[in-house]
């Protein structure tokens, strides 16, 4: 599984390369409400992926803020279907079951559309996922968009949120206007994923 | 579930640990009206633990100083020491396990204020080891007016911060060459028998940052040029950008130099 998800990256990004659209690694996975979900499942849909880690200092500031919250809201009332993903491994920083993932996102205030859990962290390596918060952006056909950070300003001090531009806001504006994403890779910021 | 949610939303928060501490030090306690000195702010990170640098790299937060001097004074902006690298999981970060120490220049205006002259330095960061906490620390300076020469203090802490601070104004001819296999970046080390070096990019995003491990070099023919292979940071790297750095070069007897670089546009070999 590990080594598939890794080849579906390496194609994504060689597709890249050569100019061609890059397709977002396929993926399987279980919800925090314990069901298997899918990324085919939403074919036809855009998908933005939120990579989460309830412990994370930087994701609190995102949440305390109400600033990925409200976020979550804005894109899913547009109709588009917002996934947390959690890659902690078991024991680290971050970790949730189906028993508290749910738990723990309604203590932070969010709402996104499925929590859903990674443990083995294949799917976050298959995105390249290095940092919590990372956002990733895919078009209703299955292309990536967009993957990297959040905003622009890499502070852990929650009062420059309001001097931030949010480049996932950025980005999808960019889709809307039927325009390339003019920063489709910018570095994501926070804590290290806890693979 | 609801009795499970209601005493976790009760619960206390946990309090946070400082795992890191501001230090500040003059280098002299006696100042001269128009005449520049030095402090040093330092982050110490608890043992185990790393505070970041300018780029973090591939995840973390950049450490923040600033400095607050009575009104006249010039205060320039903090010089980053060079970075380590360091990897948990297969990611990358830049910064530091060992005391941080920034140098920052303090230029006092042509006349002085009466009384104790007060510097106060606050440094914001994010501390991690297996997980990360934010924080923060306060930490001020008492100086005197005086006119005789100023009296030379923590003189091993200054010498050893300066030498962690990258020489800039130091020509290395550094170039950036597309190869067959690859793109090197290529200098000519200012001192002979130079065995490994370490680029730390100034931005994440161009280049892959296992260049930030110390790697032996590879002599190109006679010509006292060394090469460091660069590898794109991603698919969506644009690598063919003018780039900025540090360089830190080890020579055989296991003494570091840190240097600031900036390197133009990769161009492919034979081509001037």
């Amino acid at each position: 599984m590990k080594k598939t998800l890794t080849l579906l990256a390496i194609v994504a990004a060689l597709a890249s390369v050569a100019g061609e659209k890059a397709a977002a690694p396929s993926f399987t996975l279980t919800s925090g409400k314990g069901k298997e979900v899918s990324l085919s499942d939403y074919r036809g849909k855009y998908v933005v992926m939120e990579w989460w880690n309830y412990g994370c200092p930087v994701v609190k500031k995102h949440y305390s803020s109400k600033n990925i919250p409200q976020l979550q809201k804005e894109f899913i009332k547009q109709g588009v279907v917002w996934l947390s993903i959690v890659s902690s491994a078991e024991g680290k920083q971050g970790y949730v079951t189906t028993a508290d993932a749910h738990d723990q996102m309604k203590l932070m205030g969010g709402e996104p559309t499925e929590i859903l859990l990674d443990p083995s962290g294949d799917t976050g390596r298959a995105y390249s996922a290095k940092a919590t918060p990372q956002l990733v952006l895919i078009s209703p056909d299955g292309t990536m968009l967009f993957n990297g950070a959040i905003d622009n300003n890499p502070q852990a001090n929650g009062a420059a949120i309001l001097k931030s531009e949010n480049y996932l806001r950025r980005a999808w504006k960019e889709v809307k206007a039927g325009k390339e994403v003019s920063m489709p890779a910018p570095a994501a910021y926070g804590c290290s994923v806890k693979y | 579930m609801i009795l499970a949610l209601s005493l976790l939303a009760a619960a206390p928060p946990a309090p946070e640990i400082a795992r890191a501490r501001l230090a500040v030090y003059s280098e002299s306690t006696t100042i001269r009206a128009g005449v520049p000195f030095d402090i040093i702010a330092e982050v110490l990170p608890d043992p185990g633990w790393h505070v970041y640098w300018k780029n973090p790299g591939e995840s973390g937060v950049a450490t923040k100083i600033s400095v607050k001097a009575p009104k006249g004074f010039g205060v320039d902006p903090a010089r980053w020491p060079a970075p380590h690298s360091f990897e948990a999981e297969g990611i990358i970060g830049l910064g530091y396990s060992e005391p941080a120490r920034f140098l920052i220049r303090i230029t006092p205006p042509k006349s002085l204020p009466k009384g104790p002259i007060r510097l106060d330095v606050q440094g914001d960061w994010m501390v991690c080891k297996e997980i990360c906490t934010i924080g923060g620390g306060t930490a001020s300076l008492s100086l005197r007016a005086g006119t005789a020469a100023p009296t030379p203090n923590y003189k091993s802490v200054f010498a050893q911060a300066r030498k962690q601070i990258p020489a800039d104004g130091v020509d290395l001819a550094a170039s950036g060459i597309v190869t067959d296999s690859g793109t090197e970046l290529r200098f000519a080390p200012p001192r002979s028998r130079a065995v490994k070096a370490a680029f730390y990019p100034e931005i994440t995003g161009q280049w892959d940052l296992s260049a930030a491990t110390e790697t032996p070099l590879v002599s190109i023919g006679t010509t006292g040029r060394v090469a460091l292979p660069l590898k794109p940071a991603s698919a969506l790297a644009k690598t063919g950008a003018p780039f900025r750095g540090v360089l830190r070069i080890v020579y055989d007897k296991g003494e570091e130099v840190v240097y600031d670089i900036a390197v133009a546009a990769p161009r492919p070999e034979n081509r001037p």
